[in-house]
């Protein structure tokens, strides 16, 4: 057996006792950029900063889910309205709407261009309008109109007003929609919320650029010594650029990692209480594997803004020296 | 060579703190540069290691015209001359180690060659063992030791240095001076700045003398004659 090495005494262990002030680890930059207060600050600002955009993205992608449901729901498809009083504003008996749906769907034999269509029954119309007028109400007493859901092959212009003379010639005041109205108006509105979350998102960039460009230059003058050394042993700007935007590319993905976690678990949760809702109409907050991809290269995108931000910021100051 | 052709430095609008100043130093040449407190020793270092452009007059630098060279060129330049900083200009988030490599890794040395001479260099200046020490921990003549094995790591083709000896015990000093012709012989033109009269006598090379923002240069041959003559 090995004999054990003797214990060194007092004095040879004041002798290999560690260095004050020796230099700890790998040497990561020339500069000492890890040595300026308010790099935490930053990272935290990146991190803010992805957080928003990212929710700001989901809410986009939501928002185009949701147009995209809304439009391919209602392709080729039209409702016809015989409406509860005639063209002097009397009221159509409940005979008279059954003997116009039925003159409307004998039309259709003729038609082509109509693919299917169903006629809504009074059941089908009391669920309808149940969500504005109550469970409660006699809904026998009530005029209700006619109703016919159509689907045809082609939803062009011609086609749709072949079929409107041939409504006319039934009734005056047979309406046809093809909900491009309303429809129109739900997408514009959604694409303006669209563009807002991108303004959104584009102001979160010109923040983050600015705050990286505000960073850098603070460290420019805090290290002008350091920095003026390198230059003057020969460091190439391109060297010296290379220092701060390695530094910038790591605290940014520190930061913008940080900020996608968070944005993670929150919309987790926001889809969680979306779904519990059941309301069809609210944007569906689930994300795609398409999207979480997208997600997920937010960091690296402003982690290299950051990384190209901060080059161009010390190219630029580094023309003030000789 | 170095050729310096009336030229001139003045910092703002102030006066001019070197007037038409004009010397060639030959490759493998060996100056002291001396000169009362004010002279502009410093300022001529600094035109000298490129840390200034001069406000008239033209700098001619291992062939090339300095004046009129595109500023990313003079990066190669630089890299030529080591210089020794009075103030040392050590980076204090680094260790002996990384300072004196720092040179080296700006040259894109490979790692292992920067280690092996690294080592070596600190070894010869008695700083062995404190590679791993911060600079702020090492005595004034410890960190003065490391700014000159800096200066003297990527063997520059002219070396600079602004009072190397100034805190240096004169063991060390005489030491120093003793590597500095060491890298002399091997070629490299040395211009240094002192004071110390006994260290100029001792090594007897000529002399560059500022007084007032003009330069005198005492001439090699003069200098060869002196110390034939036995004067050193």
């Amino acid at each position: 057996m090995a004999k054990k090495p003797p214990k060194p005494s007092k004095k040879e262990n004041r002798a290999k006792e560690p260095m004050i002030g020796k230099a700890k680890g790998t040497r990561r930059f020339d500069i000492a950029l890890e040595n300026v207060q308010g790099s935490g600050f930053l990272a935290l600002l990146i991190g803010l900063m992805s957080f928003l955009v990212i929710l700001a993205l989901s809410a986009s992608f939501a928002l185009s889910a949701m147009s995209d449901r809304w439009s391919s729901g209602l392709e080729n498809k039209m409702t016809i309205e015989i409406p509860a009083e005639d063209l002097n504003g009397a009221p159509r008996s409940r005979e008279n709407i059954t003997r116009l749906t039925g003159d409307i769907t004998a039309a259709f034999d003729n038609m082509p261009q109509v693919k299917s269509y169903k006629v809504l029954s009074e059941e089908d119309i009391s669920e309808l309008v149940k969500p504005w007028l109550g469970e409660n109400l006699p809904l026998q007493d009530i005029p209700l109109p006619g109703l016919i859901s159509v689907e045809t092959h082609n939803n062009d212009a011609a086609n749709i007003q072949a079929l409107e003379r041939r409504l006319k010639n039934i009734s005056g005041n047979i309406r046809l929609d093809t909900h491009q109205n309303w429809l129109s108006h739900l997408l514009r509105f959604t694409q303006t919320l669209q563009l807002v979350t991108f303004l959104i998102s584009l102001v979160v960039g010109v923040t983050t650029i600015i705050a990286i460009i505000g960073a850098v230059k603070a460290r420019m003058s805090v290290l002008h010594d350091e920095i003026e050394l390198l230059h003057l042993i020969g460091a190439t700007d391109n060297y010296i650029a290379s220092q701060f935007q390695r530094y910038s590319f790591f605290i940014s993905l520190k930061g913008s990692l940080i900020g996608t976690l968070v944005s993670a678990i929150i919309l987790s949760l926001i889809g969680l209480l979306f779904s519990e809702m059941s309301v069809n109409l609210l944007p569906n907050f689930k994300l795609t594997m398409n999207h979480i991809v997208i997600i997920g290269f937010v960091p690296i995108v402003i982690s290299l803004c950051a990384m190209i931000t901060a080059r161009r910021t010390v190219i630029h100051a580094l023309t003030q020296l000789p | 060579m170095i050729k310096f052709d009336h030229v001139g430095l003045r910092y703002g609008i102030g006066p001019e703190i070197l007037s038409d100043i004009s010397f060639v130093l030959e490759p493998g040449s060996f100056h002291f540069l001396t000169g009362p407190s004010g002279a502009g020793k410093t300022s001529l270092m600094k035109l000298m290691y490129l840390g200034r452009q001069p406000t008239r007059g033209m700098v001619h630098m291992f062939g090339n015209i300095i004046n009129t060279m595109p500023r990313n060129s003079l990066a190669a330049i630089r890299q030529s001359i080591g210089v020794v900083f009075q103030d040392f200009r050590l980076l204090q988030h680094m260790s002996a180690f990384d300072n004196v490599a720092l040179p080296l890794r700006i040259k894109s040395v490979p790692e292992a060659q920067i280690k092996k001479d690294v080592n070596e260099l600190l070894e010869w200046v008695g700083l062995g063992d404190h590679v791993d020490a911060l600079p702020n921990t090492l005595s004034g003549g410890q960190q003065q030791r490391v700014a000159i094995a800096r200066a003297v790591i990527t063997r520059p083709k002219l070396l600079l240095a602004d009072e190397p000896t100034g805190n240096l015990d004169d063991d060390i000093g005489i030491r120093l001076l003793n590597l500095f012709e060491q890298l002399n012989k091997m070629g490299t033109t040395l211009v240094i700045a002192t004071h110390d009269e006994h260290l100029i006598d001792r090594f007897g090379h000529p002399r560059m003398m500022l007084d007032d923002g003009q330069l005198s240069i005492e001439k090699q041959d003069s200098w060869l004659r002196k110390k034939l003559e036995g004067v050193f």
